[in-house]
């Protein structure tokens, strides 16, 4: 009897000091460095007040900031929703022997690192860009057929990196329906268009909006392309980041707040909507019937579509590949350069201070998402097995960083910890090596808890009532029966958050110091001082690290994106 | 190992209430099957006597200690899940032993109790196997093996036939049954299925809506079934003069003193045996359906067709 008590005591004690640690984290990292740039952004050379704001709101220079901002989300959600929604139903009705291989290539934009993309595509359509100088040679142009700068190019971009989460979620959701009803609605005599009115739509509809609102996000969010590829096109980002180099802290929290306000709306509203309109409905068995026919203009359309993103998704990758075996010297002068050269990945190997970046990020990845797992695996654990209010209030914490683009996260930390605080146990985080990975967790926190949270629920309940009953107590279970359970669903979003976190480079822009200089940092510092091929062998080693990732995800679940 | 003893038992979900006053007591060594419709609170007692289920009213004994709070890693019970529950990260040996590890038993101990149990439940070939890579029937033994490797004062089964091929699980209760003679365990078993329950069983209790009906051996509730429930839930029954008969105790006869005059309305061809519907018109002219079997003994067995007139008489 007295060893029983003991025993409950004991699962007590761990359950009450797991909350505490969590409350302390959630509140230090999350809620006070958001409260910090809200008072911050109240705060004035005599006091507190709205002016800030009001100075901020009556320039109409920072209005048409505000408003760029907006179209850019609004323009990243329609070329995305038609693009993916277009790949995914060609994949789910039209595609033949070579969907699977093609299913990997439309995903492998979601592996690769924006700024690396972004690079590349300068590298291809920008004023010395191969495609470039490839049309003007070929039509004897004497000036660029285009100019790839401002907000065409930036959707331009988005369009081919940012159209995953649509065609992944809308392939998913297609894969539910209930083929017996198209099938029956053809067979009456209805027309395609109207099939896909009144029979895909409705099921497709929950997988739209939750698409509509990532990709809104990532495009109000968006950095790397407004910053190199921006043109005159200012958006709230780029403001931010130029704001906090001016060490204007003031301005840049006004701004983060106007960011993050726009972005928590638009997701509220969409999930209102979601709400009123998108009942999930249960998966249904479905018997996969293919309509024979393979004709017709629509067909055509998306045949076309698809060959095109295959080749412009493809062709970043070809070219960032190909540009880091030549010589900087002829990337810089020729139209197809051709001095084939190792020297690029020489000097990243031989030279410490070259190859430091990319150890930095591999590390500050790692850290990041192992922290990430440490906070969110427990907490999805005890949210399925006890809801309660609790565990309720900490995962919406948990979530919140789903509605604060990257600059909101890294102003934040730079409001809260540019002076000694208790959260950092009286040091000053900014300027110091681990500033980077916590910020990297934070945002990693929403996708890991998300991808536990559907482990834990997948798991069979019983399993756990089996192991008590067998004599094992609460932890035991978690670690010998939980855990080994769940791990497929933890290491693949695990690595998905590894690698969204090892090219990250908005936050890095904000908060990167001599101590922790990211990968992202350096391929665009090289970039700029004209050592183009050591920045594309940067990215080359990204891309392969992050291939082996998709490789290993692709392994653990499966059913999630197959 | 002693008897387990539930004592006025009621328990709400939400505000549904799911059971009603349950008394019921498991005598030690018996096997003792609640037998009741799907719904009925069968898996709410169970998780009650597991502890998975605080009840709202009412204790649970064993023995004389009062175990109604004990949280379920303390009670020592071994349970048989209906999807079985193995823990797919393990192998079947380790499946078993992973009560006993908890236990910080020696390293041969382990192996020996879970040769053991292999054994008895004729697993040997079988040890190094993950659970899914086994059949649904070595799937069962593998949650029995383990449940009674912690050698527990009581096991708990849950429905463990019906994830099984209707051909395996004649064969699977017979060695259930012989496994928990073998050992002397005292056992819960649950099930929906009359004809399980009245052949494993030492007794059976009949529950419906939350509440226990009946109790007593598989003879007497098959035989005397108190209440019209009991009675249609276990066979088919004929209500005579405020008792439940059962077909195979009626008899048809060409005539005599004490028959009922019947009219043959239906006949059904079983093979084994005959059965026929007859219809009895009462003093008051109002129609009674009765249901009655006999067995076909061949040649010599006088058959009836459907119009013949007949006596019904009641064999007790
Ligand atoms: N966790 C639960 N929450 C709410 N109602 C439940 C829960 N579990 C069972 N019930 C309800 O309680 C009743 C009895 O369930 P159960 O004990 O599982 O019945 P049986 O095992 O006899 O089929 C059923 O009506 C069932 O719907
Ligand atoms: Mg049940």
């Amino acid at each position: 009897m007295k060893n029983k008590n003991h025993i409950k005591i004991k699962s007590g004690l761990l359950k009450g000091s797991w909350y505490i640690v969590l409350a302390f984290l959630l509140t230090g990292y999350i809620v006070v460095p958001f409260l910090c740039t809200v008072i911050k952004s109240f705060q004035t050379e005599n006091g507190y007040g709205l002016s800030n704001i009001k100075d901020y709101l009556s320039n109409p220079n920072q209005l048409r900031v505000i408003l760029n901002t907006v179209m850019l989300g609004a323009a990243s959600v329609l070329v995305c929703g038609i693009v993916g929604i277009m790949l995914a139903l060609y994949m789910t009705f039209l595609a033949g022997r070579e969907k699977k291989i093609v299913h990997i290539l439309l995903l492998s934009p979601m592996m690769i690192p924006g700024v690396i993309v972004v690079i590349s595509f300068i590298q291809l359509y920008g004023e010395s860009g191969m495609v470039t100088k490839g049309l003007e040679y070929l039509f004897h142009l004497t000036e660029a057929p285009f100019h790839f700068q401002g907000f065409g190019a930036i959707v331009f971009v988005i369009a081919y990196t940012q159209y995953v989460y649509f065609y992944l979620n809308i392939y998913v959701a297609l894969k539910y329906i209930d083929y017996s009803l198209i099938e029956a609605a053809r067979g009456m005599g209805t027309s395609k268009m109207r099939v896909f009115a009144d029979v895909i739509w409705p099921e497709i509809l929950p997988a739209v909006l939750t698409s509509v609102i990532v990709t809104f996000a990532s495009g109000i969010s968006s950095f790397s392309a407004p910053n190199l590829i921006g043109g005159g096109f200012k958006v709230l980002s780029t403001q931010i980041v130029r704001s906090k180099a001016n060490n204007h802290m003031e301005t840049a929290s006004v701004q983060v707040v106007i960011l993050f306000l726009i972005s928590l709306s638009v997701m509220m509203l969409i999930q209102y909507y979601s709400r009123k309109y998108g009942n999930i409905n249960s998966a249904r068995a479905s018997a996969v019937v293919r309509t024979g026919k393979k004709k017709g203009i629509f067909v055509s359309l998306c045949r076309i579509v698809i060959v095109v993103q295959i080749i412009m998704v493809v062709l970043p990758v070809a070219a960032i590949v190909y540009l880091s075996f030549v010589d900087t010297k002829s990337i810089m002068t020729m139209i197809f350069p051709r001095g084939f050269t190792l020297e690029n990945y020489l000097i990243i190997a031989e030279k410490g201070r070259v190859l430091k970046p990319l150890i930095n990020s591999i590390k500050m990845s790692v850290m990041a998402v192992a922290a990430g797992l440490a906070i969110t695996v427990p907490t999805a654990y005890m949210v399925v097995k006890y809801k309660g209010k609790w565990n309720m209030l900490f995962r919406m914490l948990i979530m919140l960083p789903w509605a604060m683009p990257a600059s909101v996260i890294a102003v934040n930390l730079i409001n809260a910890f540019n002076k000694k605080s208790i959260f950092a146990f009286n040091q000053s985080l900014i300027g110091g090596f681990y500033i980077l990975p916590i910020a990297y967790a934070i945002t990693s926190l929403p996708l890991l808890y998300s991808s536990n949270e559907v482990a834990v629920q997948g798991i069979n309940k019983n399993l756990e009532e089996a192991s008590q009953s067998l004599g094992a107590g609460m932890f035991y279970t978690f670690i010998h029966v939980i855990i080994p359970n769940i791990a497929p669903g933890i290491m693949a979003g695990g690595i998905l958050g590894l690698i969204r976190n090892i090219g990250e480079y908005t936050m890095s822009a904000l908060l990167y110091g001599v101590y922790n200089r990211p990968i992202s940092i350096s391929m665009v510092t090289n970039m700029q001082e004209f050592k183009m091929g050591i920045s594309l062998a940067y990215g080359v080693i990204v891309i392969i690290i992050c291939y082996v990732a998709l490789g290993l995800i692709f392994k653990f679940d499966k059913e999630k994106y197959f | 190992m002693s008897n387990i003893v539930l004592k006025g038992i009621s328990h709400a979900y939400e505000k549904e209430k799911v059971l009603n006053g349950i008394d019921l007591t498991i005598e030690e060594g018996e096997l003792l099957t609640l037998l009741g419709p799907s719904g009925c609170g069968k898996t709410t007692i169970l998780r009650i006597i597991a502890g998975f289920i605080i009840p709202d009213e009412g204790a649970v004994l064993s023995g004389e200690a009062d175990i109604t709070k004990w949280a379920p890693e303390n009670r020592n019970m071994g349970i048989v899940f209906q999807n079985y529950a193995l823990f797919p990260n393990m192998s079947v040996k380790d499946n078993i032993a992973y009560g006993l590890k908890i236990r910080k038993k020696g390293r041969d101990y382990i192996e020996e109790k879970c040769r053991e149990y292999m054994k008895l439940t004729g697993l040997l070939e079988y040890e190094k196997r993950k659970v899914n890579e086994l059949s649904g029937g070595q799937q069962q033994r593998v949650a029995i093996a383990r449940a009674l490797a912690i050698e527990p004062q009581m096991l708990l089964l849950d429905e463990p036939m019906s994830n099984l091929d209707v051909s395996l699980r004649t064969r699977m209760r017979e060695e259930i049954r012989a496994i928990q003679k073998k050992i002397g365990i005292t056992t819960l078993f649950i099930t929906h299925d009359q004809q399980e329950a009245l052949s494993i069983s030492d007794r059976v209790a009949v529950m419906n809506k939350g509440r226990i009906l009946q109790i007593g051996t598989p003879k007497e509730i098959y035989d005397e079934p108190e209440r019209s429930f009991a009675a249609d839930f276990v066979g088919t029954s004929n209500y005579i003069n405020g008792h439940f008969i059962r077909p195979e105790q009626l008899r048809l006869g060409q005539g005599g003193e004490k028959g009922i005059p019947v009219v043959v309305k239906d006949v059904k061809f079983m093979g084994m045996y005959f059965e026929y519907t007859v219809v009895c018109t009462d003093d008051s002219g109002k129609a009674q359906n009765y249901c009655v079997t006999e067995i076909n003994r061949g040649k010599a067995y006088r058959e009836w067709h459907a119009g013949d007139t007949a006596y019904l008489y009641v064999n007790l």
